[in-house]
């Protein structure tokens, strides 16, 4: 008796053992199998994880509200479908319609209007000869590239040097142009 | 979708899916809501459901994110329903009260209810991989393999986590 005692596996081992059973060495599996006081360490451990689950487990009550409920929201979905399918594809080839219409027409907004006046191109024509300045410097500093399409303009750049890069009076030149440059950003 | 089809499944299943969502949330009123968004979800995914996995860990992973999902709600809603479940849990104590087959003081159902979910009661204060792998092992009956699949993990460090938890429930089973 004693000798049978002295081979209970420690705590750890059934421990393993209720973890894995196949897991443990076999001479601990067999004892613990045949062991009435061992068995019964697993048997009590069995029964409490079986008394917990049952204690968990699912009445036909609460799975007649449960299965009410899911039934009505699959009938709710597939009624909504069937009413809502028709008027979801014309929707869907609306918009796209209206897609394809938005690539393939070219846009008709009217292109942006030139926001410096005749009167400032003008102004800038006197002020460069006045000032003896170089044209191109000016166009560059103070307009929109766009002034080189100007008939004003292009009449002031042929009666001029284009290489004349004299820079006196710059500072007054642009103190004069500030109000305008305002104008023509 | 075959509605015949997802009744014989449900049937099959329910009691598995209910244990799988209430040893993972803390009220019977939250399981069952839950449970009706997983049904659904099976029934949308049943179509599609090839068969390659376990049905088991199918709905289990279904579960899982059900689960998620309902806990990601907005604190408001949280809130609402843990008033209602009191309400609910306040009028069946009134019931069984009038029954005389539940004690009157607060503390004893309390303690009532404790002695009846020991083991979860430890589990929940478990860290999470020790607490899933042991509700996966014992509560849902999985096998060490599948839970290996299902968390990804190697079975040796499962095996580990499950010893642990194993051992913290043992001792709130003996204490």
């Amino acid at each position: 008796m004693n000798n049978e005692k002295t081979k209970h596996p420690d705590k750890d081992r059934i421990t393993a053992f209720l973890v894995d059973p196949d897991g443990v060495d076999t001479d601990v599996r067999l004892h613990i199998e045949k062991c009435p006081e061992c068995l019964q360490i697993v048997t009590d451990w069995n029964d409490s994880i079986k008394a917990e689950r049952d204690s968990l487990e699912l009445t036909s009550e609460k799975w007649r509200r449960i299965q009410t409920a899911v039934w009505d929201k699959i009938e709710q979905k597939s009624s909504r479908r069937t009413i809502f399918s028709p008027i979801l594809a014309t929707a869907a080839l609306s918009m796209l319609f209206v897609l394809i219409l938005t690539l393939t027409i070219p846009s008709r907004r009217p292109e942006t209007p030139e926001t410096y006046t005749t009167a400032a191109t003008q102004t800038v024509q006197q002020v460069a000869v006045s000032e003896d300045f170089s044209i191109f410097q000016l166009a560059d500093e103070l307009l929109p590239e766009s002034i080189y399409e100007e008939p004003v303009w292009l009449t002031l750049v042929a009666g001029n040097d284009l290489n004349h890069t004299d820079t006196e009076g710059l500072e007054e030149v642009l103190s004069i142009l500030n109000p305008i440059n305002g104008g023509v950003s | 979708m075959d509605h015949e089809k997802f009744g014989t499944f449900i049937n099959e299943h329910k009691q598995d899916i209910f244990l799988m969502i209430r040893t993972r949330v803390n009220s019977t009123e939250d399981a069952q809501d839950i449970m009706q968004d997983v049904l659904l979800k099976i029934y949308q995914g049943m179509d599609k459901f090839r068969g390659d996995a376990h049905v088991r860990t199918w709905i289990y992973k279904i579960a899982r994110n059900s689960i998620a999902d309902y806990y990601k709600r907005p604190w408001w809603r949280i809130f609402k329903k843990i008033k209602e479940n009191r309400n609910i849990e306040a009028q069946e104590s009134r019931t069984h009260d009038h029954d005389g087959s539940m004690a009157d003081n607060p503390e004893e159902i309390l303690m009532a209810s404790e002695r009846k979910n020991q083991i979860l009661s430890e589990v929940n204060r478990m860290p999470r991989l020790e607490k899933e792998t042991f509700l996966l092992r014992f509560m849902d009956g999985f096998s060490l393999k599948q839970i290996s699949d299902m968390l990804d993990m190697n079975i040796n460090t499962v095996k580990t986590h499950l010893y642990r938890a194993v051992k913290k429930a043992g001792k709130q089973m003996a204490g």
